[in-house]
């Protein structure tokens, strides 16, 4: 489906990844203090590529407990995860000491990941709560752009309650190479963990509760194998979605209007949705378009996120325009897919398999494409595509593209089986 | 009798002569005595006397070397009575004897454009013809444009293939310029034209079948077998028009040509076709609901019955994720 150069997103990009605008930051005399105090505690993270020695990415952590323990993101060290006889992962202090590290444990769905040095730590991070009064500072430290530790202060702006995953609000720019590091308020406690930005001082910390959950599993289960990282993340991401997707399942969906069809809409807090139509008098056609999707991916590896769940409306009406002529037009829209950006890599996901059939929704005849590809590191979790056509009015019609993205079988065709039938005409389309 | 005509058969066979004599005798050898000289190494220095008779001719061997045999009879023969039209075996040459009145097979006629052929070079017909498919050309423009579009370029969206037919006619009338001497342009054009004006409808049609039957395989199959079975219809009314091939061997031609275009078209296909996509292919065909065929199922049953897409969504891990995964143990 063609989305009519009409992008409501808001673009999240992890700040491993993508580089954002460097603002100036007004270092107060507290920043300077809160540095002087925790510089030691915060390092770089760099995973080394053992082919060339040479760092092929950078992060930054803390220490956070006595005994070496560091925190950073599971995005800044996925590379050694998934290969972990091509990488090695090294820390450098502020001092310019570097060791390499082990990897203790991960948390896809919350991008964490912790490690553990060799050395004693000349001083660590206490973990503080991230349920704070909005306006309160924080303070982000890290790396930018590998250009040297440095300290930024920002504002907490509450919990993102209309989100899968709750991440802090952090209104202060992080940069790429800050990814991992600390956000820490007045008294030196770690507040949250700098994660991802979308630019223009809207940035987002992962709350300190899930490192926190994290270093208790370390510190009561045993060590993980190597081999065993891809079982454990294909365990915590069945389980995610498990989890999500039973609250959408048993969840009362709101629905909104869109032409002469009801449909579902924002199903949970989570999904929003935006809207636009358009009725040109040199357009052979009337069109209202809505699109709704989450906010959240689950990043995997560079090339493979997942996790999201979108979909998508475009109700066309014809103005007097012969039906052959209206129906080439209608499929035109309809034969473009969703691009599957999270995906494109033949190392990561299996080709789409493909059915259509006609199918009765509502006493309305629609063409229905079905699609599903799976994942090959994860073999239970599934990228799917349904995509709708209303097909039995000469002048009308809606499509509809709803794409979930690493899910489960059962989860997917019940969610596609709840999603159609919650497709409901309005009378004047039943006459 | 007194005249005879000898026809020779060389042995590849392939180039026949003749010769006529008027003398009553003929002398037959590799010697250049002879009244007809054979350069056949197997055949005798004097190898036969033919002297004519009442009703033929007496056939004599005088070499007594490789002898003579008669077609006939397969025998080899010391003397024998021929009759017009009866071959003799010397060496590894035939000669067939014939008198003057012997007769010949009825004129092989050159092939000529007839019935519809002829009759779709009439003006009125050619005219018929280029305004019936600049109506098909210009409705299809048309049924296929996003903006409405002004006559002057629907007109020149329909030129468009006219041009093509110009030039696939251009080509045959040059063909048909060399070999009959005669191109016949107006007939290549008026096929031409005829051709792609039936052609769009066919390829409709082959996606409403698709359509309706649901499988973008029916699609392709029916569009490969419609449009393929109308471009051999239409070759061989080219080849006709341009060539004085028989028909059989028309029919043979064209249909080779037809399959190596079909054949060659899909390996391409396989060939270039990507082995990953990262987005679905699906069968997107939208046809208006005015002619509805199967009933539709209802949500469960396309639900229950498409599961297989889940299994086959799986495919064999391959031996570079396997050494993948034994590279980290």
């Amino acid at each position: 489906m063609r989305r009519k150069d009409f992008l409501p997103f808001l673009g999240m990009a992890l700040i491993a990844a993508m580089p954002a605008r460097v603002s100036a930051q007004q270092i107060t005399d507290e920043a300077q203090r809160l540095y002087q105090d925790h510089n030691r505690s915060v390092v770089q993270i760099q995973v080394i590529d053992l082919a060339t020695g040479k760092k092929t990415s950078i992060g930054s952590g803390f220490q956070f407990s006595p005994q070496g323990h560091i925190a950073t993101n599971f995005h800044v060290v996925s590379e050694a995860v998934h290969a972990p006889s091509r990488f090695r992962v090294d820390y450098v202090r502020h001092d310019g000491a570097a060791g390499e590290v082990v990897l203790l444990d991960i948390d896809v769905v919350h991008d964490l990941a912790i490690l553990q040095s060799q050395d004693s730590p000349q001083g660590y991070l206490p973990l503080g709560e991230s349920h704070l009064l909005k306006g309160t500072r924080l303070f982000a430290m890290g790396n930018p752009f590998d250009l040297g530790m440095s300290i930024m202060e920002g504002i907490y702006n509450g919990l993102m309650e209309d989100s899968l995953y709750k991440k802090i609000l952090f209104s202060g720019s992080l940069n790429p190479g800050m990814s991992g590091g600390p956000a820490i308020n007045r008294e030196g406690q770690v507040i949250g963990i700098n994660v991802s930005t979308a630019g223009n001082e809207v940035s987002f910390l992962v709350p300190v509760e899930h490192l926190k959950e994290l270093y208790d599993h370390v510190l009561t289960q045993p060590p993980l194998k190597r081999r065993e990282w891809k079982t454990y993340i294909n365990q915590q991401l069945t389980q995610n979605q498990e989890g999500y997707m039973g609250k959408l399942l048993a969840s009362v969906w709101d629905t909104l209007k869109v032409g002469e069809a009801n449909v579902p809409g924002e199903i949970l807090k989570v999904f929003k949705c935006w809207g636009k139509s358009e009725d040109k008098e040199e357009e052979l056609y009337n069109y209202a378009y809505i699109n709704c999707s989450t906010n959240d991916n689950i990043f995997l590896s560079p090339g493979l996120s997942t996790g999201q769940i979108f979909y998508q409306y475009y109700w066309m009406t014809s103005k007097g325009l012969n039906p052959i002529r209206f129906y080439h037009l209608y499929e035109q829209h309809f034969q473009y897919p969703h691009p599957y950006e999270n995906a494109r890599d033949k190392e990561d996901v299996t080709n789409f398999q493909c059915d259509n059939d006609f199918v009765r929704v509502d006493r309305r005849d629609m063409k229905v494409l079905w699609c599903a590809r799976s994942y090959k590191k994860y073999p239970e979790l599934y990228d799917i595509n349904l995509s709708m056509a209303l097909v039995d009015q000469k002048d009308r019609g809606l499509l509809v593209e709803l794409v979930a993205l690493g899910v489960g079988r059962k989860n997917a065709v019940d969610f596609a089986r709840k999603f159609m039938k919650e497709i409901t005409w309005r009378s004047s389309l039943l006459k | 009798m007194a005249q005879l005509v000898i026809e020779i058969i060389h042995p590849l066979r392939f180039i026949k002569e003749y010769r006529t004599f008027d003398a009553p005798v003929v002398c037959v050898g590799r010697g250049y005595a002879n009244d007809l000289i054979l350069s056949d190494p197997h055949v005798s220095a004097q190898h036969l006397l033919v002297s004519a008779k009442e009703d033929g001719w007496l056939v004599k061997d005088i070499s007594g070397e490789n002898g003579m045999y008669v077609r006939k009879s397969a025998k080899v023969m010391d003397e024998v009575h021929a009759f017009s039209g009866d071959e003799i075996i010397v060496g590894r040459t035939r000669l067939r004897l014939l008198s003057p009145a012997h007769p010949v097979a009825s004129t092989k006629l050159l092939a000529s454009p007839h019935g519809f052929l002829k009759r779709i070079s009439y003006p009125v017909n050619v005219w018929s013809i280029l305004i019936l498919a600049f109506m098909v050309f210009t409705f299809h423009v048309h049924l296929r444009s996003s903006e409405n579009l002004s006559f002057l370029k629907l007109a020149s969206g329909a030129l468009g293939f006219l041009f093509a037919a110009l030039v696939w006619a251009s080509v045959w009338a040059f063909v048909g310029r060399m070999i009959k001497h005669s191109a016949q342009f107006v007939a290549q054009l008026s096929l031409s034209v005829l051709f792609l004006a039936l052609l769009l409808p066919l390829a409709t049609l082959s996606e409403y079948i698709g359509y309706f039957v649901n499988s973008m395989m029916t699609e392709t199959g029916s569009a490969v077998l419609f449009c393929g079975a109308l471009f051999t219809v239409f070759l061989i009314g080219n080849l006709t028009v341009a060539t004085h091939v028989s028909l059989r061997n028309r029919v043979v031609v064209c249909a080779t040509i037809t399959s190596v275009i079909i054949a060659i078209m899909t390996l391409l296909y396989y060939t270039f076709k990507d082995e990953f996509n990262p987005n679905p292919v699906y069968y997107a065909t939208l046809k208006p609901p005015f002619m509805k065929i199967f009933s539709s199922q209802s949500v469960d049953q396309f639900l229950t019955g498409t599961g297989k897409i889940f299994d086959s969504a799986h495919i064999r891990r391959t031996p570079k994720a396997d050494g993948d995964s034994k590279s980290q143990e």
